[in-house]
């Protein structure tokens, strides 16, 4: 079993820097957690306390049923996956898998044993012979992830181990650890800055700022339903627009209206939870998913929407989509619509918004509404 | 005794400190007037402390046969104490290995003979760059292991715990953070690779393995988090350290007034850092932080109206980067 709990846990440097406020989180046995989150946000700082290398200024972490606030790092059963792998030039692939493990007089047999079934899990068997310098960048990853494995550690800790990868490469290898994952069945925790790499490889997240907490769901629920304006951007590509609303009521139904006077309705759901919070005569910050605009030309909506209009400045075309940018009620907007579009820029387009597709946010407390 | 009261004489003459050794029938005190008032059973009792406004320090061996005492104040001053020992402690020794010669050209005290025989037995070893690795825990030989797998060192040595070698490499910071990763790999052990410099001859080490050890020491004393250290890398630290204390608190001062040393424990101290993180480059600071470039911009705004300073004027960034430096002085 290889759960962990950390309960309020608190990181405090020198010079009373809080990097970790009070972090509460509890890791299911072979669950995928990934820790998002800025330059800053404490992530790294969380994972290196799971290792030990970083001392717990206040709190408790549990691996299994085991307090380790106090265990030196080696005696953690984990093994950590970095960023810049750094494999040993003058050893094959079988040497550097091995290395650590001889390093623990492990006997020759179980070296052998474990080193192939890592290599085979990796599809790494046939370069077991190769040095460093005649692999690719993906397969030296590969090795530097069956260095780890052959530990046969009960949690895996990665941080950020993609960065250094190019970008074709990343996706590959974003693929390749999810599978690893569940070809592995062991518990995996994952540091990145990439909201990407979060939402397609973990099975919850943790999305930080400023040391604390932001949100911990599925990546579906924290991309539906994010619990705040910093969360709602962060998760999203390109990120959620947010624009300024006032919430109105006029013959008793609630909307919402732009600074341009765009109007823009809601579900009765979305209304009700607006007046019953006072919300009514105040003003909002108004999430839209650049996906859930839709060209009216080609991709009209049917039901409940509302219409934006909008002056196109650049039409992208990315493929499969077309990515328009304008400005509305002084921000810089982005719709994603169907690649089929005819606008480009210098056309005024007409935009679709289902109500249901609305995120509202508080402007004060920048926390959810609805 | 002889001897090493030849060393002991040396040692201070080159460390300009007051020093003693205490052995359990002798003491050899350099300068003779120096006033010391230690018995060997209570050096025994405080090795490894300052007793008396004395470091005492022990033996590599921990053997008890002698303790050797340095007046001092501070620790940046006291790490001369470890050379001196290592310079002992030869001197207890006769070993010709080339380790032992290693140590003896660190003590920088040969004439030219002797140095001439340094030469010869270092020449395979030699150029090559001086590299002290700190904080190896109970794992030295699995880190010595380590080490020499990761690049070609041509010689190397431990004492009080540390290792000393000499390294060659193409990118020697780069062969130097793949051996801090690889330790963290294998043994899960953070330790220290600091890069003294690149000597050519065997006179060239004493003074480089200083430069190691007044890298590490202003990694303790402004708290940095790099694994990896090159001295030469260190201007901006080592100019801060030396500046005149009354300079030092000028700067603190006119920087860190109450009100901005409240704002920078948060997110504001993260912005700052990353700010020089990224040579004061906008986009890419606010592009780390998640943060809109407008938001940054005020941000940065902020700190003008409590300092005064405009980080985006280099002349303005590069005295708020010392006093921010100095801040962190522990």
């Amino acid at each position: 079993m290889a759960n962990l709990s950390l309960k309020h846990v608190k990181k405090v440097y020198p010079g009373n820097v809080t990097a970790v406020r009070d972090f509460n989180l509890d890791i299911e046995d072979k669950e995928f957690i990934v820790l998002v989150g800025p330059s800053g946000c404490g992530k790294t700082t969380t994972l290196r306390m799971i290792a030990g290398l970083e001392e717990i200024t206040e709190g408790e972490l549990y691996i299994g049923d085991r307090l380790v606030n106090d265990v030196a790092p080696k005696d953690r059963d984990i093994a950590m996956v970095f960023q810049n792998y750094a494999l040993y030039p003058h050893m094959t692939v079988y040497d550097n898998m091995a290395f650590g493990l001889k390093l623990k007089k492990v006997p020759k047999a179980e070296i052998d044993e474990r080193v192939r079934k890592a290599a085979k899990i990796l599809e790494i068997e046939p370069l077991l012979d190769r040095r460093p310098k005649a692999l690719s960048g993906g397969q030296r990853q590969r090795v530097a992830l069956g260095r780890a494995m052959v530990r046969e550690p009960k949690v895996f800790l990665m941080d950020e181990p993609l960065s250094n990868l190019d970008a074709k490469l990343r996706v590959q290898m974003r693929t390749e650890i999810a599978k690893l994952h569940k070809r592995l069945n062991t518990t995996f925790i994952y540091v990145t800055h990439d909201q990407t790499e979060a939402m397609t490889m973990g099975t919850r997240i943790v999305i930080m700022k400023d040391g604390d907490i932001q949100q911990i769901d599925s990546p579906q629920r924290a991309y539906d339903k994010p619990a705040n304006l910093f969360v709602a951007g962060f998760i999203g590509s390109p990120q959620m627009n947010i624009f300024r609303g006032n919430v109105v009521e006029a013959e008793g139904k609630v909307a919402l209206e732009l600074s341009d006077g765009t109007a823009l309705g809601l579900t009765d759901d979305a209304a009700a939870k607006l007046k019953d919070s006072g919300y009514v005569s105040k003003e909002v910050y108004v999430g839209i998913r650049p996906e859930h605009l839709h060209d009216a030309a080609v991709d009209p909506l049917t039901g409940e929407y509302s219409v934006i209009t909008c002056k196109v400045e650049v039409a992208e075309l990315m493929g499969s989509e077309t990515y328009l940018h304008f400005t509305k009620c002084g921000v810089q907007a982005i719709a994603r619509v169907d690649a089929k579009t005819s606008m480009r820029a210098g056309d005024t387009a007409e935009l679709h918004l289902h109500w249901d597709k609305i995120h509202l946010f508080d402007l004060e407390t920048e926390k959810a509404i609805y | 005794m002889a001897d090493l009261h030849r060393l002991l004489v040396q040692a201070a003459g080159i460390t300009e400190k007051h020093m003693a050794v205490i052995t359990p029938n002798e003491r050899l005190v350099c300068p003779e007037d120096s006033d010391i008032d230690i018995t060997f059973e209570e050096a025994c009792k405080n090795a490894g402390k300052n007793f008396k406004g004395w470091n005492i320090y022990m033996p590599e061996d921990a053997a008890e046969r002698f303790f050797l005492c340095i007046r001092a104040d501070r620790y940046y001053e006291s790490e001369a104490g470890k050379l001196v020992m290592l310079l002992l402690n030869s001197a207890f020794e006769k070993d010709d290995s080339v380790s032992v010669y290693l140590k003896r050209a660190l003590e920088g005290n040969l004439d030219a003979a002797g140095l001439s025989m340094l030469e010869e037995s270092l020449k395979s070893c030699l150029p090559g760059y001086v590299l002290l690795i700190d904080n190896i825990e109970d794992s030295r030989d699995d880190i010595l292991e380590i080490l020499t797998n990761t690049m070609d060192i041509k010689t190397k040595l431990i004492y009080e715990n540390r290792i000393l070698a000499v390294a060659e490499a193409e990118n020697i910071t780069e062969s130097c953070s793949s051996f801090i990763k690889n330790v963290l790999s294998e043994l899960l052990i953070e330790c220290n690779a600091i890069i003294g410099g690149r000597a050519a001859r065997a006179s060239e080490l004493y003074p480089l393995y200083r430069n190691c050890i007044e890298a590490l020491s202003l990694k303790h004393i402004y708290g940095l988090g790099n694994n990896v250290l090159d001295y030469d890398g260190m201007y901006g630290y080592r100019v801060a350290y030396n500046l005149d204390p009354s300079l030092k608190e000028f700067l603190r001062k006119k920087v860190f007034t109450d009100e901005f040393s409240d704002m920078v424990k948060g997110e504001l101290g993260i912005t700052i850092e990353e700010f020089f993180r990224n040579n004061l480059n906008l986009t890419d600071t606010a592009a780390k932080l998640y943060i809109h470039r407008n938001t940054l911009l005020y941000r940065l705004e902020k700190i003008y109206k409590c300092t005064g300073f405009d980080l985006k004027k280099f002349e303005d960034s590069w005295l708020f980067r010392l006093a921010w430096i100095v801040s962190r002085e522990r």
